[in-house]
């Protein structure tokens, strides 16, 4: 039998070739076999390859585990860190990979399933830094590959050291407007939303030809200030003619091999029409569990968001996020993070503490 | 030393809904304008009036509230948990607490002590912090006893209690009533909030950073703000016992750990060894008093954030450090993690302690030093021949209140919270 990794590999390639629930608990036998933090884990809570018989019951590792412990089953040969805007350097979470293979053909995939199911290849630009500028940014990573897998010749990185070069992105923006050339724009929607103050004050309005698409992700982390997702779907079209269809918000963590994608590009090639939602690939399964018991709740029901994906089969499969979400069909609506601790009473708390 | 920070994110994405707590209706422009021209009214006769007849009448409600079987409390028993979330079992034990402190001669002895011959402004605005029940007493009591009309701006989850107190003072004395409003509207509301701080010639405002700056740069009289605070506890070696860990375990949970005065942190001194040990014992204590104080409703945001303190302690043992974790059942009934090394960072609250040993109490100092501006009390477990040089340590490290373990959460009336006379400052200046 080939070795695990490359199962995952061929599984992530085509889902005929064995069963989500036979894998997962083999990723799991591994890691509780050559991760010592991870077995000290599932041993404190008596959860075991032994009893373990379903991948709904695989002990899920809360985020901070990645700040405070090594995750990974084996010799890393790649570290990425979360972002981690606050804190320093100890709280940031460190994803540990033995074999990169598993992060690039998952992103690769994904991307391919959820953003460029109908485009081989388009012009991407993207005012995401270049990988070799972060080599500890995940979302580098994965746009780098995308340019190698996705991109056209005349692909670009409109980003200069101090951030977004907006000169660079106006030429290429015009650039599509004058060629025809649609092109897909990579953005963290803090830098997205500079981009749309900066287009307003400038007044500044582009019409990209259709099949232009933007992919963005992050949340409000850097943003100038709070856009709604309506608000940013309104300014895409009303900036870049990107109609909402082609607009895909990513839902990634530097702690997952995998992503997952607003369903609207996905939808429109399956000639479906259903609601915006979240989806992931085969390879992932997602939970939504109640804050308080940590059990499964009903689609609709808002709670925890637990993923469990395959790809992060060298570090820890299953992560119990602290994202809020309700499932909805065959994906999930994204709520938001989790809040800290509200003030209550006069006493400081360690957010507040945090916060000073 | 370090101020290791734990990450509570916060993401404006998420209204963190509690779906037990009820949102009072907010008060009018107009009513409010209304209420303070009464209170201005009727604060002329307060003036005329003697300050031991005023405080002999405040003395007659606290007796009443105190009393067994008081109606007053009764009422606010059968109220208090629903409005606030806290157990039926915490509010019975501990509201008395709030105003045990204003029996007589406490009171009259403040005022002659603080404030003397000296009356206060025409009209005070207290605005309450958070939900705290009872809170509301001593600072309307020590209005009315310098002579001001007071108007006590509730908590969002307290709405309860100040109404009650003002009808248990206008029960007992009508004119004193007359000076003495309770209202609510939402935290920096643009319609109330500033008729309020614009007729108030004294605003004395507790909550945390943010707010407290938000009502200083619109209030027009005077300004006297109440920061976020942070306690602790300190047992010496000789003082590692069974019992001081009760103890200290009814000053945690009391409230739910609410106050400013409930300890986060207990310095043990010693080695690791002798933290855990302590902690153990710690852990234990708060065990019966999830029973017989049992903790009040945790929001979401509550049990996550226990949740993330408790995950963090767990995987740093798991990744080598010799942190250790112990972990009640519920979110709410108890955790007590063992820092490896001397740090100073609260908790999350919700009776949740850390335990950091160090080797002689001697060296607080210098683990308090990054946090002195934000200190408030200090309960202390050491033998008599150590207590006066300890104290003394703690209080020239910014600690406002040294006090034994057990009664961290009982002080005295004259307690200068912050480091402030209680209502010296609210007086006009001497001469």
């Amino acid at each position: 039998m080939a070795p695990l990794y490359d199962r995952v590999l061929a599984f992530i390639d085509d889902a005929g070739t064995e069963r989500f629930e036979t894998l997962a608990l083999e990723v799991f036998a591994h890691q509780f076999a050559h991760c010592a933090a991870y077995r000290q884990y599932c041993l404190t809570r008596g959860r075991t390859p032994a009893v373990v018989g379903e991948w709904q019951a695989i002990p899920p590792v809360p985020i901070v585990a990645f700040a405070r412990a090594d995750l990974c089953c084996g010799t890393p040969v790649r570290t990425f860190l979360s972002s981690g805007t606050t804190g320093g350097a100890a709280n940031r979470s460190r994803h540990q990979l033995p074999d990169l293979r598993l992060y690039q053909r998952s992103a690769v995939a994904g991307l391919r399933r959820f953003l460029f199911p109908d485009a081989p290849r388009m012009r991407l630009v993207s005012i995401i830094p270049r990988a070799d500028e972060r080599p500890e940014s995940s979302l580098a990573q994965m746009v780098a590959w995308a340019m190698e897998a996705f991109g056209s010749a005349d692909s670009v990185y409109a980003v200069d050291p101090d951030g977004i070069a907006f000169d660079a992105l106006v030429a290429a923006l015009r650039g599509s407007e004058r060629d025809g050339q649609p092109l897909c724009l990579f953005a963290t929607t803090g830098a997205l939303v500079r981009v749309i103050d900066y287009c307003r004050e400038h007044a500044l309005a582009f019409r990209l030809p259709h099949g232009s698409r933007l992919m963005d992700t992050g949340g409000d982390k850097g943003a100038p200030r709070h856009l709604s997702r309506r608000g940013i779907l309104h300014a895409a079209w009303h900036a870049f003619a990107i109609p909402g269809y082609f607009c895909v918000n990513e839902y990634g963590m530097a702690e997952l091999s995998s992503q997952y994608y607003d369903s609207v590009v996905a939808d429109r090639v399956r000639g479906q029409h259903r609601p915006r939602r979240k989806l992931g690939p085969h390879w992932v399964r997602t939970l939504v569990l109640d804050p308080e018991t940590l059990t499964a709740v009903a689609p609709g029901v808002r709670g925890l968001l637990c993923h469990v994906d395959l790809a992060n089969a060298g570090s820890a499969m299953a992560i119990l996020s602290e994202d809020v979400g309700s499932l909805a069909g065959d994906g999930f609506q994204l709520v938001g993070r989790a809040a800290g601790a509200p003030s209550r009473g006069c006493s400081l708390t360690a957010a507040q503490w945090d916060a000073a | 030393m370090s101020l290791r920070a734990v990450r509570a994110g916060v993401s404006s994405d998420t209204r963190d809904a509690d779906p037990g707590a009820s949102v009072p209706a907010a008060v009018t422009p107009a009513l409010l304008a209304r209420t303070i021209a009464e209170l201005r009214r009727a604060r002329h006769a307060l003036a005329a009036r003697s300050t031991d007849s005023i405080v002999a009448a405040l003395s007659r409600v606290v007796d009443a509230w105190l009393a067994p079987r008081s109606t007053w409390r009764t009422r606010a028993e059968t109220l208090l948990p629903a409005a606030t979330g806290f157990s039926p079992a915490m509010v019975r034990h501990a509201l008395p607490t709030m105003l045990d402190p204003l029996r007589a001669p406490a009171l009259g002895e403040l005022i002659a002590a603080e404030a003397g011959a000296r009356r206060g402004p025409e009209l005070i605005l207290h605005v309450l912090p958070g939900n705290l029940p009872g809170l509301a007493a001593i600072p309307a009591a020590l209005s009315l006893a310098i002579g001001s009309a007071a108007l006590l701006k509730a908590g969002r989850g307290d709405r309860v209690f100040p109404e009650l107190l003002v009808e248990s003072i206008a029960a007992h004395d009508a004119e004193l009533g007359r000076c003495l409003a309770a209202c609510y509207w939402p935290g920096g509301d643009p319609a109330a909030e500033p008729v309020a701080l614009a007729a108030a010639d004294l605003v004395v405002a507790s909550g945390d950073d943010a707010t407290i700056r938000a009502l200083a740069a619109g209030a027009r009289g005077r300004f006297i703000g109440h920061g976020h605070r942070v306690s602790f506890a300190a047992v010496s070696r000789e003082c590692t016992t069974g019992e001081a860990a009760a103890q200290l375990a009814e000053d945690i949970a009391i409230w739910d750990q609410r106050g400013c005065l409930s300890p986060q942190l207990c310095f043990v001194e010693g080695d690791v060894a002798a933290a855990v040990g302590f902690a153990t014992l710690v852990a234990a204590a708060l065990r019966p008093l999830a029973q017989r104080l049992p903790s009040g409703r945790l929001s979401a945001a509550e049990r996550l954030a226990v949740r993330r303190f408790r995950d963090e302690a767990e995987w740093r043992g798991f990744g080598g450090e010799r942190t250790r974790l112990f972990a009640l059942d519920g979110e709410g009934d108890g955790t007590v993690v063992v820092e490896p090394v001397p740090v100073f960072e609260p908790t999350p609250l919700c009776r949740s302690l850390r335990v950091v040993p160090l080797a002689d109490l001697h060296r607080l100092p210098a683990v308090l030093a990054p946090a002195r501006a934000l200190l408030e009390g200090a309960g202390l477990a050491a033998p008599p021949e150590r207590w006066p040089g300890l104290a003394a340590a703690l209080a020239a490290s910014g600690v406002h209140r040294v006090s034994p373990l057990g009664a961290m959460q009982r002080p005295p009336l004259d307690w200068r919270q912050g480091g402030r006379p209680r209502v010296g400052d609210w007086v006009a200046p001497r001469g």
